[in-house]
């Protein structure tokens, strides 16, 4: 192999071919998919992002929530997410065509998050555990969020979205901890995760 | 042995005088751009074990410095990966494939402005990006975290490289090119191909999201495959042979080996995928393409086994040697762990766990980073005009880098085999598992620790050696007191 | 850094004071070259036995090489996918409805979390009467409510939009006879009328709410769990599958 040109159009060749294959392909076949309009309900699947959560889905990429929580939910043979209740159903392509950039995540430091709206949806809750995790789940090692919560003096009536907090957390007297907006849009997109409806290609039952 | 009699050229003394007379102009033609990667590429190897240490900390005490939004796990994780995977390991990469080159093309370097130039530019847009995800300005996309701005530095200093390198390959001397030519030429293709088609089909003009997937994981995948890769094997072909004095094991076998990978390892990509929600026939097709990758890497390891062969006893006295053999044993130990964590089987229990990150440091650290330190302490001597000035910080660097790399494996991967055990079993609560994998995590961080300090050594003889400091030595500088180098 | 443009003083042997080329340069051995040996007959033989493998591998594994087929197994060459049909055993559809939507909290072994979240196992509201069952699933609770002597403090969410009346009755049959529990089943028709009764509730229950409801067994409710034999009752309902009385 002693010819530049030789090696460059291998080269080029190898690459081109990958590309095709894993990009190109994949693009023209599964990359156009289009919501999903239930004959049974008439909804939209999948449901359409409010514009808070939208704001919320910036933050978890700010705050990379993606290198200790995956969102995606494998099926029964390869391993035991449905088993754990991540999810009725394994979830495909049709699930994330709103997500950019996506957040399907390798680690599973932390549960899956793919439903943890349905799993849980108090909004108190979600504050509190942002705040400081190891309130609500003793041990755990998700890293507190207390920057995404501000300390402030109440002045006159305490605020309404103040948090109810006790023991370790509480602010000293006459202080309250209100969630920025940052921490509301969070919470917000949290809540929004649900992927347990039916889609043709991943019937529920 | 140092007298220029014993160099083995096989045309005499006189022609070996000539032969090393091209070299020294050839080396001095290279000396400021390859320093000036060299150099940052250890001040950013140096930033990134401190990302390391901070978030390996963070994963087992999660108040450690907790109220500093620019210092959360979510963001000191990703600036760890892009420091050594940008910082470190690509402008390591670059400084040897640029020695490589002008060794191999038998000219001396033309053009040095433009790889300073891009080597200026590369530093900046690397700390550009790693700032800007501290800031909290992250893609969140692993492996392309930095935002377009950062992106586009590099791709504009990438794309300086790869002009110089068509110039560089135009103006080589005419001959036989040699394997090692093969692979940086490939590698200095298919980056910026890469670089550039993922960026803008992720970040510039997004696609859907499973779709955005599949191309994050091919680029994921393909940046270890189609660049770091093949500079480490061009590195290894090249330092073996050329320290032993001897040719290498088989012209056909290094054929195979480079148009094998060439085919197989840009399939791989969707291997990380395994179970998600990309069609059957992509993870199939994926793993079909990781066991093929059996056969570059057996093959690699062939020829360089047999090269080796008989010369062994060598890696007791040679740094340069022995860190490179080093990196290319891992290179099939990891392989050959990535083919089988490709197996639906396997893969169920390793996914998602820490299994895989010791996977990827033990092809990134242990293969790739090993074998960039065996070729700066090959090349750095050279270009300087001065042996490295003490033994004790080489060894020093060896030692606390092989055993930390070492531990650092073995906790990841038994703590990850619990963790995915584990979670396989549904009985077992969550946050027992995270309890489990707690003691993994503390070796891994002194593992960490060790590293550094290993990092540190290195830095310090890169600085030493630099000024030039202690005597001048007239043999190199080795592991062990015989002054007889072959 | 031009080399040609600055004189060198390595260039030309002649005028070349030998003492400069560095010590490294000269003990340096030639450039590397190839050798020669053929490729064993071996490797050839593993690539080929790879190559099938990998071959077989593709048609079996691929569902097909379509775009909306995601489980491997599932092969598809040419016909439409359909999905297996899973039993309508009221206790396997229970125990699916429990993990996705109640074990997070309660846990796979229903012991719950301490503290938080309530035991469903050996538990007094679980086992009791049916109609307050069905009122804290649809209804969801706030506040501290006392299981076993020991209190919970937390709040779980209201079920009635998320679930179907089959659903519901389908977990309460599950919860009230898995982990030892020997409750009778509960039947949709139940739920249905307890949901209408509920209906203007939009706020979740607290503890005296709860027992301020009368004791009684919904309509349909069997009596007791089918077997009182000491077989475990997940494996006595797959022998026997609870039928709710229509
Ligand atoms: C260092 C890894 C780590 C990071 C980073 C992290 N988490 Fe977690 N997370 C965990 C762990 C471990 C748990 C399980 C224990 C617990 O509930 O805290 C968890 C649990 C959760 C849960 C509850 C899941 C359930 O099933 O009950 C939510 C919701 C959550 N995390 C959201 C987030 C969000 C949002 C972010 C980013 C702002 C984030 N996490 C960042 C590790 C992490």
């Amino acid at each position: 192999m002693n010819r530049g040109l030789t090696l460059f159009v291998g080269i080029l060749a190898t690459f081109t071919l990958a590309w095709a294959g894993l990009v190109l392909i994949p693009y023209l076949q599964f990359g156009r998919v289009t919501d999903y309009v239930s004959e049974e309900t008439g909804q939209t699947l999948p449901p359409p992002m409010s514009g808070l959560a939208q704001r919320g889905h910036e933050v978890y990429a700010a705050e990379g929530c993606v290198y200790c929580h995956s969102q995606q939910v494998r099926g029964e043979s390869q391993g035991s997410d449905l088993a754990r209740g991540w999810g009725v159903r394994r979830t495909v392509a049709r699930d994330y065509i709103g997500e950019r950039p996506h957040f399907l995540g390798t680690m599973r430091t932390g549960p899956d998050l793919s439903n943890i709206g349905r799993r849980q949806s108090s909004v108190e809750w979600h504050h509190k555990h942002l705040y400081r995790p190891q309130s609500v789940s003793p041990g755990s090692v998700m890293p507190p969020f207390r920057f995404l919560y501000s300390l402030r003096k109440i002045v006159g009536e305490p605020s309404a979205d103040a948090l109810k907090l006790d023991g370790l957390d509480a602010p000293p007297p006459g202080w309250e901890v209100v969630p920025t907006p940052d921490a509301k849009a969070l919470v917000a997109y949290l809540l929004s995760l649900d992927r347990s409806y039916p889609l043709p290609e991943a019937p529920t039952e | 042995m140092t007298s220029p009699s014993s160099s083995s050229s096989p045309k005499g003394p006189k022609a070996a005088l000539a032969d090393a007379l091209d070299r020294a102009a050839i080396d001095a033609s290279c000396r400021l751009p390859v320093l000036l990667f060299f150099g940052s590429a250890i001040a950013w190897l140096l930033v990134g074990s401190v990302f390391a240490l901070l978030a390996a900390i963070k994963l087992t005490t999660p108040e450690f410095l907790a109220d500093h939004a620019w210092l959360t796990f979510g963001r000191v994780r990703p600036a760890h990966l892009n420091a050594v995977a940008y910082g470190w390991s690509s402008t390591a990469a670059i400084g040897v494939a640029i020695w490589l080159m002008a060794r191999l093309c038998r000219v001396p370097l033309r053009h040095a402005r433009i790889l300073v130039a891009a080597a200026v530019l590369w530093n900046l847009g690397v700390a550009i990006g790693v700032t800007a995800i501290l800031a909290g300005a992250s893609n969140a996309i692993e492996w392309l975290e930095f935002p377009t701005y950062a992106a586009f530095i590099l791709f504009v200093s990438y794309a300086f490289i790869a002009v110089w390198a068509v110039l560089m390959f135009r103006e080589r001397r005419p001959g036989h090119v040699y394997v090692s030519q093969w692979y940086i030429f490939g590698a200095f293709f298919w980056f910026p191909w890469l670089y550039s088609v993922v960026n803008s089909m992720l970040v510039f003009w997004p696609v859907q999201g499973s779709v955005q997937a599949i191309i994050n994981w091919w680029f994921g995948h393909n940046v270890l495959g189609l660049w770091f890769t093949p500079i480490a094997l061009a590195s290894t072909y090249y330092m073996i042979p050329k320290i032993l004095g001897k040719p290498i094991h088989s012209y056909y076998l290094s054929i195979l080996g480079f148009w094998s990978l060439a085919l197989f390892y840009s399939w791989n990509g969707g291997h990380h995928l395994l179970g998600g929600p990309i069609p059957a026939w992509l993870q199939s097709a994926s793993i079909v393409a990781s066991v093929m990758m059996l056969i570059p890497v057996i093959t690699t390891a062939i020829n360089f086994h047999m090269t080796m062969r008989g010369s062994f006893a060598l890696l007791r006295t040679s740094p340069a040697l022995r860190f490179t053999v080093f990196g290319a044993m891992c290179y099939t130990v990891v392989s050959a762990q990535g083919s089988s964590m490709a197996l639906r089987s396997l893969n169920k229990l390793t996914h998602f766990t820490h299994y895989t990150i010791g996977h990827a440091h033990l092809g990134m650290y242990a293969f790739f980073t090993m074998t960039m330190f065996g070729a700066m302490y090959y090349i750095t001597p050279r270009l300087v005009r001065w042996e490295w000035p003490s033994a004790f910080l080489i060894k020093a660097h060896f030692w606390l880098a092989s055993t930390g790399i070492l531990l650092m494996v073995v906790s990841l991967t038994l703590g990850g085999l619990i963790q995915g055990i584990e979670l396989e079993n549904p009985k077992v609560p969550f946050l027992t598992i995270v309890a489990h994998t707690i003691p993994w995590l503390h070796a891994r961080s002194w593992s960490g620790a060790l590293l550094t300090t290993g990092h540190l050594a290195f830095a310090l003889s890169f600085v030493l050696i630099l000024l030039r400091t202690g005597k001048q030595r007239e043999g190199p500088t080795l592991f062990t007191k015989e002054r007889s180098f072959p | 850094m031009d080399p040609e443009k600055k004189p060198s003083p390595e260039r030309g042997a002649s005028e070349m004071d030998v003492a400069k080329v560095h010590g490294a340069l000269l003990r340096e051995k030639q450039e590397p070259c190839d050798g020669m040996a053929p490729i064993p007959l071996w490797l050839m033989t593993a690539i080929l036995a790879l190559a099938f493998w990998s071959g077989g591998y593709l048609f079996f594994y691929s569902g097909g090489f379509r775009g909306d087929v995601f489980n491997e197994s599932q092969i598809a060459w040419g016909y439409a996918p359909t999905a297996p049909g899973k039993a309508k055993d009221p206790l396997a559809i229970g125990k699916r409805v429990y993990v996705a939507n109640c074990a997070s909290c309660h846990q796979v072994t229903g012991l719950g979390q301490p503290g938080t979240y309530p035991p469903l196992a050996d538990s007094d509201y679980v086992n009791g009467p049916s109609s307050r069952l069905a009122a804290i699933v649809l209804n969801g609770i706030t506040g501290p409510i006392k299981v076993h002597g020991v209190v919970y403090n937390n709040n779980m969410p209201a079920w009635k939009g998320l679930l179907k009346d089959d659903q519901i009755a389908a977990v309460l049959t599950y919860i009230r006879q898995e982990w030892g529990n020997k409750a009778g089943a509960v039947a949709p028709e139940g739920i249905a009328a307890k949901r209408a009764a509920w209906a203007t509730r939009s706020t979740p229950l607290t503890e005296p709410e709860i027992l301020a409801i009368p004791p009684e067994e919904l309509p349909g409710t069997s009596s007791a769990a089918p077997s009182s034999d000491g077989t475990p009752p997940g494996k006595a309902a797959t022998a026997a599958p609870v039928t709710p009385s229509r």
